[in-house]
């Protein structure tokens, strides 16, 4: 919160985009509703948020990259498992949506 | 009009960045470290009595519970130093925990340090402490189908412990099915089905370490 509040400057926030990795640990439901508090709490009500899940993706040593919701699924080229993950380990936030005065 | 501005800020950047220097303190000292992880019950701490006995004050151990300093005690018992950090609640470590812990330790003895974390295979996989590298330990009586059960660590983890080996008459767990899961998640895994109990596969384990602490 404090990131968005000072990436907005003075211009007030109006929505909160974030991008939650199925890996990041990070469940969606309760990350909302703290948001909603802490919001709230810093007279910012009607603040939107919306997480966005995404998947993780791998690259294998095959050269394919491929995104799964099930990790233990194979290469879809050459059925193998020497891979690397290249995204879905993180919950970012994304982006903000401020006034623009 | 609205106006949108890109941040891509993780959520963990501001653990991320006392980690860093954590692991800044962990070179500086000569100091390899490892974050162990598991469910509460999977033997980390008689893993780490193996290592204290055979390391003494070499070895260092971070130990995070919920409560009590019970195995802080059993690790400096076996002749390792041991700082027990209490959380109060909380279900895993944080890079901050660590960093005021730290000073508990003489690190500039210590060649390796191993973070115990909570026992816990959800949340502690995903915080960095400054580690240089992740280990889980899986006891076979927790089941075969816990690296697929919980791939957010088992992905993460360089090397995986498979303890309580002496009980595999005793309890159904298909160690193939198991080592291959982990394999899956992570084709690079190291793994070590070893037991506290009897000291078999122990020598394995510790020659990993001497490997990771560049010996």
């Amino acid at each position: 919160m404090n990131t968005a509040l000072s990436a907005a400057g003075k211009r007030p926030v109006q929505k909160l985009t974030l991008r939650n990795g199925a890996l990041s640990g990070v469940f969606a439901e309760s990350l909302i509703m703290y948001l909603e508090m802490i919001s709230e709490e810093r007279g910012m009500s009607g603040l939107r948020i919306e997480i966005v899940p995404e998947k993780a993706r791998f690259r294998c040593i095959c050269g394919t990259e491929y995104e799964s919701d099930n990790f233990l699924s194979a290469c879809p080229s050459c059925n193998g498992y020497e891979r690397e993950i290249v995204a879905g380990k993180e919950c970012r936030l994304e982006s903000i949506e401020v006034d623009d005065e | 009009m609205s106006e949108t501005i890109r941040l891509g800020v993780p959520l963990s950047a501001k653990n991320d960045e006392i980690a860093q220097t954590n692991r800044t303190i962990f070179r500086e000292a000569g100091c390899t470290v490892i974050n162990m992880i598991s469910s509460p019950g999977s033997g980390k701490t008689s893993v780490l009595e193996h290592m204290g006995k055979k390391w003494g004050k070499k070895l260092g151990v971070i130990t995070g519970d919920i409560q009590t300093t019970l195995d802080a005690e059993r690790i400096a018992a076996a002749g390792a130093q041991a700082v027990q950090i209490e959380t109060g609640g909380a279900c895993h470590l944080t890079a901050s925990m660590i960093s005021k812990a730290l000073p508990s330790l003489d690190l500039a003895g210590c060649e390796m340090l191993v973070i115990e974390n909570v026992g816990n295979l959800v949340c502690p996989s995903t915080y960095y402490l400054g580690e240089d590298c992740k280990v889980a330990v899986l006891s076979v009586a927790e089941g075969d189908e816990k690296p697929a059960k919980y791939p957010a660590l088992f992905v993460r983890a360089h090397a995986v412990i498979i303890n309580k080996v002496d009980l595999l008459p005793y309890v159904r767990f298909d160690m193939q099915r198991a080592m291959d899961d982990c394999r899956k998640l992570n084709a690079r895994v190291k793994l070590f089905p070893l037991s506290c109990t009897t000291g078999q596969g122990m020598d394995a384990w510790f020659a990993y370490c001497d490997e990771l602490r560049g010996r």
